[in-house]
C-alpha cells in the first residue's frame, strides 16, 4: 500500500468513526462530518455539470460551431438567462419561463413513461395471470398458478379498495357524509394485509441495504487497524 | 342630478318618481331641485340592494345602520303622526325616557323641534349618524372619510350662494339672534375645566358601581352631545324661520367630536396604572437572560444496541469458524440475467447504465462483480451512461479491481442530472422520426444504433424505474437487465413479473446464492456470515421490543395499565 492509500484509508478512518460518534447524540464531530459530506458532494456535483453538461452541450459547440449552427443555441441561451436575472428581484418574474419550460417538460416525460412503461404494461400482465392458457403451459405448476392469480386478484382489488375514500353525500345534512360501503370497507381490510406485506418487504430491503453498508465500514475500519498496527 | 324633495318626510326622490319611496305621499306638485353630488339621490344609493355592501365605505355602513336602527321607530312614528318622522333620530328612546332628568333648556327645544315640522331634516340625521360613528372609531381612515364625507355636505349646502347666511354666532350680528338661541348659547357652554376629585365623591351620586372617571368621562360625553344637538336644532329651527338655505360651520362639531374627556381618578386606579405600565415596561425591557447549558444527552439504549451490533459484526467478520446458513434457492430472473450474461460476445454492443450513489458502492460491488468477471470481459466495448454524479468514477474502480479488466473498454456517454431526461434522450436517439434535421451533433452524442442489451446499475427504485418506464416504452426489442441494491428489489419485482425487465439480481443474499452457482465466493463469504448475523440479532431485537416495550411507548403503555 502506497502512501496516498493510507492517507485516504486514514481519512476514511476517521470519518467514520466521527459518523459512528453518533450513537452516544449528536456531538461536534458528526456535524463536521456532515458538513464535509455536503459540502464535497455539492463541489462535485459542480464540477461535474461543468465538465460533463455545460462544456460539452452549451461551451463547446459555442466555440467550434459555424455561425448558423448557433443560431440553435438561442433558445437555450435565453432560458439560462432569464434564469440568471430572475434571481435579481425586479426580474424575479423571468425566471417562471424557463421554470414553466422545465416542469413541462418533466411532468410530459414522467406522465408518458408512467402510463406506457408502468400503468399498461403491469395491468395487461395482470391480466395475462386469469388467461388459463398460461396455467397449464406447465402442468404441474397448474394449480399453484391458479392460487397465484387469486391472490394477485385479492391483493389489487383490496389494495384498490384501501385507497378508495369517497363517500355520498346524506340527502338530509348536506354537510355530512355518509359511511364507507360495506363492500370497501371489507376489501380495504384485505388491502391492508397486502398493503402491510408490501411496506415490510420494503422496509426488510432498506434494512438489508443499511446493514449491508455498516458491515462494509467495520471491516475498513478493521483493515485500517490491522494496515496501521501491522504495517500493512 | 335633479331630484324631488318630498314634502312630507323631506326625503329625495327620483326625477320621475310619483309618490314618495319613504312615504307614499303625491310629488305632483313638487318641484325638482338638485340633488346630492352624486348620480343616484343618498337615501336609494345607500338602500339599493343591487350594491353589495362590502363596497361601501365604513362610514356609509354606520350612516346605513344608524338608519336601519331608526327604521323600525320611523315608521312606528308615521303610523301615528306622518308630520314628525323623524323626531326619533334626534330624541332616542332613552332620552323620551328620562324626561325627568333633561334640564329645563332642552325640553324647551325639544317641544320647539316638535312644534316645528322640518326643524330635524335630512342634514341633521347625516351629523348625528356620523358623529355616532366616530365615537365608536377613531381611526384616522375614518376621520379622513368623515372630513370628506363634511366637505361634501359643505358644497351641498353652498349650492344656492346668493341665499346662504352664517349660522355661526360669530358672523352674524347679535341683534339677528333670537333670543332663545342666546339662551341655549349660555346654558350649554361647555365648562372650561373640570375639578377633578381624588376620592371621586362628586361621582359617586351619578354612578354607584362605576369608577369615578368613568362616570366623569360620561358625563363629558353627555355634554357634549347635548351642546351638539342643541346647535342643530338651532341651525334647523333659524334655517324654517328664515325660510332660507344656511351654512353649517362644521369644524365646531369635528372639534366637539374629537374631543378627549379629562378624565378623573383616584388613587387605588392610579396604583394599578402604575403597576400595569410597570409590567409593560418590564416586559419590553431587554435583559440578559442565562440560558442553561444543554448537556448532550446520551441516549443509553441507542448506544448499547449500536455497541452490540458493531461487536457482534466484528466478531463474525473475523471468525470464519461461524457457520452461515447456505444461500437460498436462485430465483428464474436471476438465472435469466446469468444466462445472458453469458451469452455476450464480442460483438456484443452492450449500454450499462449507472444510477447509484458511493453509499451503496459495495453492494453493488458484490452484486455485479461475479457477473462482470465471468461474462463481460468478452464484450468489445461498453458504453456507461450515468445519472449519478459520480457513477462513471466508482464503475471504473469496480471495474478497475477485477481480473482481465485491462481488456474491457469503456466509453463514457457522459451524466444526465435527470435519469428520465437521459432515458428519453437515449429513446428517442433510436428513433429517426424524431431527430430534427439539420441540428449539429455535439460530442457526447449517444449512439443511434440499438444496443444489445441495457444493464441497470442502481440503488433506489426511483432511479431504476425512471429508466426502466422509459426503456421499456421507447425501445421494447432491447432486453432490460437490473443490478439493484436489497431496498430497490421488491419494488422492482412487478417490472420482471410484466417481462418488462428481463433479468435482476437484488441484494446480497440473491447475489451470493448466484454466486454459488458460478463458484466465484471470493472474499464473500466473511461478509455473508456477517449479513446474517446482523439480520439475527435486529430479529431478536424486535421480538424483545415487542414483548417487552420501553421508552416512550413504553412509559405510555404503563401508564395506561397503571
Amino acid at each position: 500500500m502506497n502512501l496516498s492509500d493510507l492517507m485516504w484509508s486514514v481519512v476514511g478512518f476517521l470519518l467514520t468513526v466521527m459518523v459512528l460518534s453518533y450513537l452516544i447524540g449528536d456531538n461536534v464531530f458528526f456535524r463536521i462530518a456532515a458538513h464535509l459530506f455536503v459540502g464535497i458532494s455539492a463541489g462535485y456535483l459542480a464540477l461535474v455539470i461543468m465538465n460533463q453538461v455545460l462544456w460539452p452541450y452549451l461551451v463547446h459547440p459555442l466555440l467550434s460551431w459555424t455561425w448558423t449552427e448557433k443560431l440553435w443555441l438561442i433558445v437555450p441561451l435565453v432560458l439560462i438567462l432569464l434564469l440568471v436575472i430572475s434571481q435579481f428581484r425586479r426580474f424575479s418574474g423571468l425566471g417562471s419561463v424557463p421554470l414553466a419550460y422545465l416542469a413541462g417538460l418533466s411532468a410530459a416525460i414522467a406522465i408518458g413513461g408512467a402510463l406506457f412503461g408502468t400503468l399498461i404494461p403491469q395491468s395487461k400482465a395482470i391480466i395475462e395471470t386469469f388467461n388459463p392458457a398460461n396455467w397449464y403451459e406447465e402442468s404441474q405448476l397448474a394449480s399453484f398458478r391458479i392460487i397465484e392469480a387469486v391472490i394477485m386478484l385479492l391483493g389489487t382489488v383490496g389494495t384498490l379498495a384501501y385507497f378508495h375514500f369517497g363517500r355520498k353525500r346524506i340527502p338530509e345534512n348536506e354537510s355530512e357524509e355518509s359511511d364507507r360501503p360495506l363492500i370497501f370497507e371489507a376489501w380495504s381490510k384485505v388491502g391492508q394485509v397486502f398493503i402491510g406485506i408490501a411496506l415490510g418487504a420494503v422496509f426488510a430491503g432498506l434494512f438489508s441495504s443499511a446493514l449491508f453498508a455498516l458491515i462494509n465500514r467495520i471491516f475498513a475500519l478493521s483493515e485500517t487497524i490491522l494496515i496501521l498496527f501491522r504495517g500493512g | 342630478m335633479q331630484v324631488l324633495i318630498c314634502p312630507e318626510c323631506g326625503s329625495e326622490n327620483l326625477l320621475e318618481a310619483q309618490s314618495c319611496e319613504k312615504c307614499a305621499a303625491s310629488l305632483a306638485d313638487v318641484s325638482p331641485v338638485e340633488g346630492r353630488q352624486g348620480e343616484v339621490p343618498f337615501e336609494e344609493e345607500i338602500n339599493h340592494d343591487d350594491h353589495p355592501e362590502s363596497d361601501l365605505p365604513e362610514l356609509l355602513h354606520a350612516l346605513k345602520q344608524s338608519e336601519d336602527a331608526d327604521g323600525s321607530e320611523d315608521d312606528r312614528q308615521n303610523e301615528g303622526d306622518e308630520s314628525l318622522p323623524d323626531a326619533d333620530a334626534i330624541f332616542g328612546p332613552e332620552e323620551v325616557i328620562e324626561d325627568d332628568d333633561v334640564p329645563e333648556w332642552l325640553q324647551r327645544i325639544r317641544e320647539r323641534a316638535v312644534q316645528e315640522e322640518d326643524s330635524v331634516g335630512e342634514i341633521t340625521q347625516k351629523i348625528s349618524a356620523a358623529k355616532e360613528s366616530l365615537e365608536e372609531s377613531v381611526s384616522k381612515d375614518q376621520r379622513e372619510n368623515f372630513e370628506s364625507w363634511i366637505q361634501q355636505l359643505r358644497d351641498q349646502a353652498g349650492q344656492s350662494p346668493d341665499q346662504q347666511i352664517s349660522a355661526d354666532a360669530g358672523e352674524g350680528s347679535p341683534d339677528d339672534i333670537p333670543e332663545w338661541l342666546l339662551k341655549i348659547r349660555q346654558e350649554s357652554r361647555p365648562p372650561d375645566q373640570f375639578e377633578l376629585s381624588e376620592e371621586g365623591s362628586d361621582t359617586d351620586t351619578a354612578g354607584k358601581d362605576l369608577p369615578g372617571w368613568l362616570v366623569l368621562s360620561g358625563q363629558v360625553e353627555e355634554e357634549q352631545a347635548s351642546e351638539e344637538e342643541t346647535r342643530q336644532i338651532a341651525v334647523s329651527a333659524e334655517d324654517v324661520e328664515d325660510d332660507e338655505t344656511q351654512e353649517v360651520d362644521t369644524s365646531e362639531l369635528e372639534d366637539i367630536a374629537f374631543r378627549e374627556p379629562m378624565i378623573a381618578i383616584s388613587r387605588e386606579e392610579q396604583t394599578s396604572i402604575d403597576q400595569l405600565t410597570a409590567t409593560i415596561a418590564d416586559e419590553q425591557a431587554v435583559r440578559t437572560t442565562v440560558q442553561p447549558v444543554k448537556r448532550p444527552s446520551i441516549h443509553w439504549g441507542r448506544l448499547i444496541l449500536g455497541l452490540l451490533m458493531i461487536v457482534a459484526l466484528s466478531l463474525s467478520l473475523f471468525f470464519d469458524s461461524i457457520p452461515g446458513l447456505p444461500p437460498g434457492q436462485t430465483q428464474p430472473y436471476n438465472l435469466e440475467l446469468l444466462n445472458w450474461a453469458e451469452s455476450l460476445t464480442n460483438t456484443t454492443s452492450l449500454l450499462i447504465v449507472l444510477d447509484y450513489q458511493a453509499g451503496f458502492s459495495n453492494e453493488l460491488k458484490v452484486i455485479a462483480s461475479p457477473i462482470i468477471q465471468n461474462s463481460l470481459t468478452e464484450v468489445g466495448e461498453i458504453s456507461l451512461l450515468s445519472s449519478s454524479p459520480p457513477g462513471s468514477l466508482l464503475f471504473t474502480q469496480l471495474v478497475s479491481e477485477l481480473d482481465g479488466a485491462n481488456d474491457i473498454v469503456l466509453r463514457d456517454l457522459g451524466y444526465f442530472p435527470i435519469p428520465a431526461y437521459g432515458a428519453y434522450h437515449l429513446g428517442m436517439q433510436s428513433d429517426a422520426s424524431w431527430r430534427f434535421a439539420y441540428l449539429p451533433q455535439s460530442d457526447n452524442t449517444l449512439p443511434s444504433e440499438g444496443y444489445d442489451g441495457i444493464l441497470i446499475l442502481a440503488d433506489t427504485f426511483e432511479g431504476s424505474s425512471a429508466w426502466v418506464e422509459q426503456l421499456s416504452s421507447l425501445m421494447p426489442d432491447i432486453p432490460l437487465h437490473l443490478l439493484v441494491t436489497a431496498q430497490a428489489g421488491p419494488l422492482l419485482l412487478p417490472y420482471v413479473a410484466s417481462g418488462q425487465v428481463k433479468g435482476m439480481i437484488s441484494g446480497i443474499s440473491e447475489a451470493v446464492s448466484v454466486i454459488s452457482i458460478i463458484d466465484q465466493s471470493d472474499g464473500v463469504s466473511p461478509v455473508w456470515q456477517a449479513y446474517q448475523v446482523g439480520i439475527l440479532l435486529v430479529m431478536v431485537v424486535m421480538v424483545i421490543g415487542a414483548v417487552f416495550p420501553w421508552g416512550k411507548r413504553g412509559r405510555v403503555e404503563r401508564q395506561k395499565k397503571a
